[in-house]
């Protein structure tokens, strides 16, 4: 049964208290006879220090694989009931409410360094989705660009560019690329709302690699507009496009198991939820005033700029007033994954130094419980991995001492003689109640999918969907304990204060994994792993067979990590339909469009652009050049010093070359709209014995194929 | 087929000439002007037109390009209305619609020609570019000085609150974890 036009205003403080303390309670109930069970385990053999950081660490992580089963649990049971009354589409009259929004919303897509060629399809297939649903004059573009790549730039401009030609977009899609790219995307996104912001009220945040389609983001304007104390509301993004095996499973997990976690999700979070930085809907004028963001005292990884922004934004929004919901019921809105172990571990460095850096507003004034709530949670997401590490540690410790002492499980002194369970029992007895819980949200999601038959066709029928399942957890069984040496390795070069930069995701081919990364990356946990066998044996063969799961992702990393995160096989179980999801199936229109058009690029011959092609094109091809001039903001006139200087960077630029320039004056140059007139003007009037060879080539390339001038993969066709 | 036979007439002439001319059908090119014999007749005449102009001790390529651009600047007049344009920001307004409308490719014919032009050439140059970005309003969104609500500012608070949860923040959040464990451990010694 759907409940229509709930009213997220009137929703009661004391109803999400009674969830959260249902929540609460749920997870003491389960976690607590757990650890009931492991401190009887330890007591048996006599308590110590060991035993009580272990019991420690184990409740802690216990705890939090109850919250996940719990979330899956409840999230199952709202789904079976036509979902939860309490979520923001209800508040919606989908039947009745499907006139324009008649509000202006801003389409925003932050980028840096990323493929102009994808970045630009990407926005083309969200264009034609709101212009096939009579969307188009609600909404304008903007491709915000904070690129500081020169070739990067201009692939960029030459793109857009093309892309306004092919649509007839020009006025509704814009693109702007800042000089200075201060903090980072959260700065990118402020300085468009310093810019423009006044003029919309809604903006739609993408990232480099988001689709949504038409539909849901006119769903998501109208939620805004029905509820006027919503300040953000979240879309859940869908992984689509993976290719290798790696980016498969994650988005077969992701797509299997996510519908129930995030109904369990809304449970809890209802009006407090948090934001994902991208495919979400923000209130422009209140995100203004309340969510720029300060400085961190001190330096960086833990001061400085605020590097997760996205949960902060939340954080001040829901400070301010504003409710922040989640909308996990609003289909069409999807992103890519990185397609390899190695490029997830680099791109889970960046986020947990940002989560990290959140430790210090757990504590700082202001904020809502459930926002401190949201730091807390994802710090631990992170400090799981170290703490399950620990744990490993912990219990091969325990397990030496043991073994040194010659001690053997007391025969009685127990609470749990007096349900007759012996050392074996409770041991089976925990181990079994943990694997359970790890399996519940699997269970659980293929139990959702029995109301759900086409979906499970979708998913390429149960066969594929089980045989999926068990690939997953054999798959994830291997991978996972990498990832905790990874995220354990992170937050220790955190803490020495090694702070890491922004690197762009590598995608498709580009994407795949290769020999010696994998060698040079892995070959420290093969041998830890080998070691910790052999240490495990010596101690007790039992042990070594307990640990054996995670000592094999270990040991096997290399060969793991590399064929997970290849083409070919990941193609092979394409084919196969094993880790089918229901976007491969019936992929929507938006998916379909950017498949086709990314594959049609891809065949195109094209030539790696040399590395100041951007320069070359910039002031050598007429229209190149008029597009990049066409960016730059005009000035009356230069100061004399700063003519001067420009003056003898051209000189320098055409008669040595774009090599004898350092980047900043390049970069100058290229900021400098006078001058990149000039420059044309000039290259094109001096005799080619005056020209440095590059120029020369480049003048020489234009006359050999006068069709192509542009050397960009992308040229003027986006 | 390229534009080699007006090149080679020229060549005959003045090896100069045959450079500024080479030159010429190159920035053309550059254009998109891919047909070959408008290539020829436009370098032809721009050159016909350039050595007519050349003074005594002129480069024959820098009078030959700055026909071309004198060239584009008068053709985009008449067919854009862009007063009070400088020749500098009507050769890259005219260059622009060029490429978005794909003129040179679409009316080879035409491409600075004198002389009635079809009025879909006229519409295109006239509407082609890249579109005006709404005009920029500038709000206020300075960086925050801290995460105090209000005007409370970090540093109002005593220093020891601001050494702990600001400048040592992991000691506090392991001084907190520590009492958590001492409290559980109290609780299971007690209990046994």
């Amino acid at each position: 049964m759907q409940v229509l036009n709930f009213d997220p205003g009137q929703l009661e403080p004391a109803v999400a208290r009674r969830r959260r303390l249902f929540v609460g309670v749920m997870v003491l109930l389960i976690t607590v006879p757990a650890v009931m069970l492991m401190a009887d385990l330890h007591s048996r053999t006599g308590f110590d220090g060991w035993k009580l950081v272990h019991l420690l660490v184990f409740t802690l992580l216990f705890g939090l694989l109850a919250l996940g089963a719990l979330q899956a649990m409840l999230g199952f049971m709202l789904r079976r009931q036509g979902g939860d009354e309490l979520r923001i589409s209800s508040s919606v009259n989908w039947a009745e409410d499907t006139g324009p929004v008649r509000v202006r919303t801003a389409v925003v897509m932050p980028i840096c360094n990323e493929d102009a060629g994808r970045v630009m399809e990407g926005v083309r297939a969200i264009y034609e989705s709101l212009e096939a649903d009579g969307r188009l004059p609600e909404f304008d573009f903007f491709i915000l660009s904070d690129s500081s790549d020169p070739n990067n730039w201009v692939a960029e401009e030459v793109a857009w560019a093309g892309l306004v030609r092919e649509l007839g977009a020009s006025g509704r899609l814009f693109y702007r690329k800042r000089r200075s790219n201060t903090n980072k995307k959260a700065g990118n996104i402020a300085d468009f709302c310093r810019r423009w912001g006044s003029h919309y009220r809604y903006m739609v945040v993408l990232d480099a690699d988001s689709i949504m389609s038409g539909g849901a983001i006119v769903a998501l304007a109208r939620m805004m507009e029905r509820n006027p104390g919503v300040g953000l509301i979240q879309a859940v993004p869908r992984l689509v496009n993976g290719e290798t095996i790696y980016a498969r499973l994650q988005q077969f997990a992701s797509r299997l198991y996510g519908p129930v976690f995030t109904a369990g999700i809304n449970f809890w979070q209802l009006s407090e939820a948090n934001y994902w930085g991208h495919n979400a809907i923000i209130r422009v004028a209140p995100f203004m005033k309340h969510c720029s963001l300060p400085e961190l005292p001190g330096d960086g990884p833990f001061g400085g700029r605020i590097m997760s922004h996205d949960y902060v934004e939340a954080a001040l929004m829901r400070r301010a007033g504003w409710q922040v919901w989640l909308a996990a019921d609003v289909e069409g809105s999807f992103e890519e994954c990185p397609a390899n172990l190695i490029d997830f571990a680099k791109r889970d460095r960046r986020w947990l130094q940002g989560n990290l850096q959140h430790a210090r507003l757990v504590v700082a004034p202001g904020f809502h419980i459930l926002n401190r709530w949201h730091f807390s949670l994802g710090i631990l997401s992170y400090l799981a991995s170290p703490l399950w590490l620990a744990f490993l540690v912990l219990s091969t410790v325990i397990a030496w001492r043991l073994k040194e002492t010659g001690l053997t499980p007391l025969p009685e002194g127990s609470f749990a003689d007096h349900m007759a369970w012996h050392f074996g029992t409770e041991t089976v007895l925990l181990f079994s109640l943990t694997v359970g819980l790890l399996f519940v949200p699997k269970v659980i999601a293929l139990l959702d999918l029995r109301s759900r038959p086409t979906e499970v066709v979708a998913f390429g029928g149960w066969f594929r969907l089980v045989a999926g399942v068990l690939l997953e957890t054999l798959l994830f069984t291997l991978l996972a304990p990498v990832l905790m040496l990874f995220h354990s390795k992170f937050i220790v070069l955190t803490l020495c204060r090694r702070s890491v930069g922004w690197k762009t995701q590598r995608r498709g081919r580009a994407g795949e994994s290769d020999w010696r990364e994998c060698l040079q990356t892995h070959a420290g946990h093969t041998v830890l792993g080998l070691a910790w066998l052999t240490l495990a044996w010596w101690i007790n063969p039992t042990l070594a067979l307990w640990m054996s799961p995670i000592l094999a992702g270990f040991i096997l990393s290399i060969l793991t990590s590399y064929l997970t995160g290849r083409l070919a096989p990941g193609l092979i179980w394409k084919r196969a339909g094993l880790l089918r999801t229901p976007e491969e199936s019936n992929p929507p229109q938006e998916i379909v469009r950017l498949d086709q058009r990314m594959a049609a690029k891809n065949l195109a011959p094209t030539a790696e652009p040399g590395a100041d092609e951007g320069l070359l094109a910039a002031v050598a091809d007429p229209y190149v050049n008029a597009i990049h001039v066409s960016q730059l903001r005009s000035k009356d006139a230069s100061a004399p010093v700063n003519e001067v200087r420009f003056a003898g960077l051209r000189e320098t630029l055409l008669h040595e070359g774009p090599g004898a320039l350092a980047p900043k004056d390049k970069l100058a140059l290229m900021l400098d709209a006078d001058s990149m007139s000039r420059l044309h003007q000039t290259l094109w009037s001096t005799p080619a014995t005056e020209l440095a060879e590059s120029w020369q080539r480049k003048l020489k390339s234009g006359s050999e194929t006068p069709d192509v001038v542009i050397a960009f993969p992308a040229g003027l066709s986006a | 087929m390229n534009a080699e036979p007006a090149l080679s007439r020229f060549a005959q002439i003045d090896s100069a000439w045959a450079a500024a001319a080479e030159r010429v059908a190159s920035y053309l090119r550059a254009h998109r002007l891919t047909n070959h014999a408008q290539l020829s007749r436009l370098t032809s005449d721009i050159i016909g037109i350039a050595r007519a102009r050349q003074q005594p001790g002129e480069d024959p390529l820098v009078v030959a390009m700055a026909t071309v651009e004198a060239g584009m600047a008068s053709w985009f007049a008449l067919l854009m209305s862009d007063a009070g344009a400088t020749d500098a920001q009507r050769l890259n307004r005219g260059r622009l619609a060029l490429a978005m409308g794909e003129v040179p490719s679409r009316w080879p014919e035409h491409f600075l020609r004198e002389g009635a032009v079809p009025a879909e050439l006229l519409q295109v140059m006239g509407e082609a570019d890249l579109g005006r970005s709404p005009e920029i309003k500038f709000s206020n969104m300075a960086p925050r000085r801290s995460f105090a609500p209000g005007s409370a500012d970090v540093t109002a608070r005593p220093k020891w609150q601001v050494s702990i949860s600001y400048r040592w923040p992991f000691v506090r959040v392991v001084m907190s974890l520590a009492l958590v464990l001492t409290l559980a451990g109290a609780t299971l010694a007690a209990g046994r």
